[in-house]
């Protein structure tokens, strides 16, 4: 997979877990995990997307625990598929 | 994407919260309208409502626990919320000889209040668990100075709050060990306010998620239990006697939404 827009992963997967974290919380966190990971540029690599995937997934797994959490973030890989694609 | 939530059995727990907590809200905004009723019709409502919400919330915090994997934080968290909700059903248990077979009020202190005395700490060390849980996650708890700034402020304002209810208590001429009890449970709630604290100020920042209604009933529950012990130490050391039912309202509303809690986060983890 080639690099993709950072504001189009990063939407994508916000809109994923704002269900559960509401959309405030969400986008903060992910903006956070983004920037600590160094995610700052216009582009995202597909290794700083499952890096970013694996911390998200991390704080979910508090809320929802371990099998939601990965059915989440297999939600999360769907919707980026598909935005890519698109 | 999952299904959303029916929320079907949260507005069921929802109702039987506040269909179990108003006639104690009603008797003490008007007793006149009660006065018919034999008062021991309100003994055996409120203990059986306690002693519902105390075991079905603790079944279902033991439920929660198993979703979470082992040796994590979260799931400390919640097996310690459940031993703790174990502990006040074992206390209400205790009282139920009194309140349900005898009819009368039950003494204080009993044997109730060393099971109330051993769920204090495990659930304050379950919040704390909660506290550390989302630390390591990565969500904002504050630097070390935000930290302490809450922590001064609620110690403050409890101080400033507590101080004019509490101070008479310790002056009154009850036996030692009564007063005692009275002023250990309030300083306890005390002690489970600071993790509330933190907790809640990470909470209110989930709105509009389904977080958030785990988060809202479990700190609901705490401040409901610290305001029904300040009721209950008004109640028995001072006599105050329109405090009972204020004191049972509280307890209800507080067993009620840590049920809903768990109830809530089971949701979560299953659907």
């Amino acid at each position: 997979m080639a690099d993709t827009n950072r504001g189009s992963v990063l939407e994508a997967i916000t809109g994923v877990i704002s269900p559960y974290l509401g959309p405030g919380m969400a986008r903060s966190a992910v903006e956070a995990h983004a920037r600590k990971l160094g995610v700052d540029g216009p582009q995202i690599t597909p290794e700083q997307i499952e890096t970013l995937m694996a911390k998200i997934g991390a704080g979910l797994n508090i809320f929802v625990g371990r099998d939601k959490s990965s059915a989440i973030l297999e939600e999360v890989k769907r919707v980026l598929a598909g935005a890519v694609r698109a | 994407m999952t299904a959303p939530s029916t929320r079907r059995g949260e507005f069921a727990c929802i109702s039987a919260i506040g269909l179990l907590a108003l006639p104690f809200v009603a008797r003490t905004a008007a007793p006149g309208l009660f006065g018919g009723i034999d008062p021991r019709a309100f003994l055996l409502l409120a203990c059986l409502a306690k002693l519902a919400f105390e075991g079905w919330g603790a079944f279902l915090a033991h439920r929660c626990a198993a979703g979470f994997e082992p040796g994590t934080n979260v799931r400390r968290a919640w097996r310690l919320l459940s031993l703790g909700l174990l502990g006040f059903f074992l206390a209400q248990l205790a009282l139920a000889r009194y309140q349900i077979v005898l009819g009368t009020q039950s003494p204080f202190p009993s044997l109730a209040d060393v099971f109330f005395l051993a769920a204090y700490p495990l659930l304050i060390v379950a919040l704390a668990c909660f506290v550390k849980a989302y630390e390591d996650a990565g969500f904002p708890m504050g630097t070390a100075s935000e930290r302490w700034t809450l922590i001064g402020l609620v110690t403050g304002l409890c101080l400033l709050l507590g101080y004019p209810i509490l101070a008479p208590v310790a002056r009154t001429e009850a036996p030692l060990l009564e007063k005692v009890l009275n002023l250990a449970y309030p300083l306890l709630d005390l002690a489970m306010l600071v993790p509330t604290a933190f907790l809640l100020r990470v909470t209110l920042r989930f709105r509009g998620g389904n977080v958030q209604r785990v988060w809202m009933a479990l700190l609901i529950g705490v401040l409901a239990l610290a305001g029904g012990d300040i009721a209950f130490a008004c109640f028995s050391t001072l006599e105050v006697a329109q405090l009972e039912s204020v004191v049972d309202a509280l307890f209800i509303v507080s067993y009620g939404c840590f049920a809903l809690g768990a109830l809530a986060q089971e949701d979560l983890l299953n659907r």
